[in-house]
């Protein structure tokens, strides 16, 4: 019943069926090794060598005590430390002195003006307390005298 | 139990400025208020004083004593010239307010020093009062020296 030009189109679309099958497996393999292992994927593709491969973190190592030093360098640190100590003494800049803003002269200003108001008002309170001005001679006496004169 | 505020060193200077202001116009409220008294004085030379007499005068004193005290030197000038007997009026003033005040008219030929130099004086008392103004007359009557004026 089958023909061969029917046969021929049923296995050609078969065979590209298991091929493109066959290429989809291999390509979803390799991305699921080269997930699993980078570095392992890096090297098939890039062709890295074990040189190139990350290598261990190491830290630095503590100053050897027993290492001569040098004397300009000691004292060039014990410098930097004496001025960041100094910069740290350093007082905070609070703007211009007082005596440079206008609220200190108002201030001066009203204590003085106060003050001299208190003096006058004062000698003026005393001078009443103490009998206010002697009444002035009067006209076509001989002389006054006594207190006040 | 003492207020939070009452003990804030700030607060309690600035009751202090308050209260010696206070405190200061209090004490002189307290002891406020002296006035003048004033004392108007006829001054006359009276009997015994002749024209002789008040021309020798050296120097007149009007002295004061009592409720105050005082030494008030004359001028001479009037003193001397004053022959009809009437020296005129003067004015005292005092701030003493109670007892009495005596006002004596001395006269005096030179030197004064010597009392037998007196000439003649005389004397009103008048009652001190607060913030008053009283008049009276002070007539000096010659005197007989005891010894000789030198």
């Amino acid at each position: 019943m089958n023909s061969p030009t029917s046969r021929i189109p049923l296995t050609r679309s078969k065979l590209g069926v298991v091929i493109i099958g066959g290429v989809a497996a291999l390509m979803l393999l390799s991305s699921q090794v080269r997930a699993a292992d980078p570095g392992e994927g890096a090297g098939e593709f890039g062709g890295a060598t074990d040189s190139e491969k990350p290598k261990e973190k190491y830290q630095l190592q503590a100053a050897d005590p027993d290492a001569p030093k040098d004397p300009a360098v000691e004292a060039a640190k014990k410098q930097a430390a004496a001025e960041a100590e100094l910069a740290k003494k350093k007082p905070v800049d609070e703007g211009p002195p007082i005596y440079q803003k206008w609220q200190f002269w108002a201030i001066v200003g009203g204590v003085l003006v106060f003050a001299a108001g208190a003096a006058y008002a004062t000698s003026k309170i005393l001078h009443s307390v103490n009998g206010g001005d002697v009444a002035p001679c009067p006209m076509g006496y001989l002389a006054c005298y006594g207190e006040g004169r | 139990m003492k207020n939070a505020e009452s003990q804030n060193p700030k607060n309690r200077t600035m009751a202090r400025l308050f209260l010696v202001p206070a405190v200061l116009w209090l004490g002189l409220s307290a002891g406020a208020c002296s006035s003048y008294s004033y004392y108007d004085l006829d001054l006359k030379f009276g009997s015994g004083f002749d024209v002789v007499k008040i021309g020798s005068i050296y120097s007149c004193h009007l002295v004061v004593t009592g409720a105050s005290s005082d030494d008030v030197v004359l001028d001479p000038a009037h003193c001397k010239t004053a022959t009809t007997g009437e020296l005129g009026t003067v004015e005292y003033s005092t701030f003493a307010d109670s007892g009495n005040i005596t006002f004596t008219l001395k006269a005096f030929q030179y030197p004064e020093a010597n009392p037998n130099c007196e000439l003649g004086e005389g004397s009103t008392t008048l009652a001190a009062g607060n913030a008053v103004r009283k008049t009276g007359t002070v007539t000096a009557m010659a005197t007989t020296p005891a010894g000789p004026c030198q």
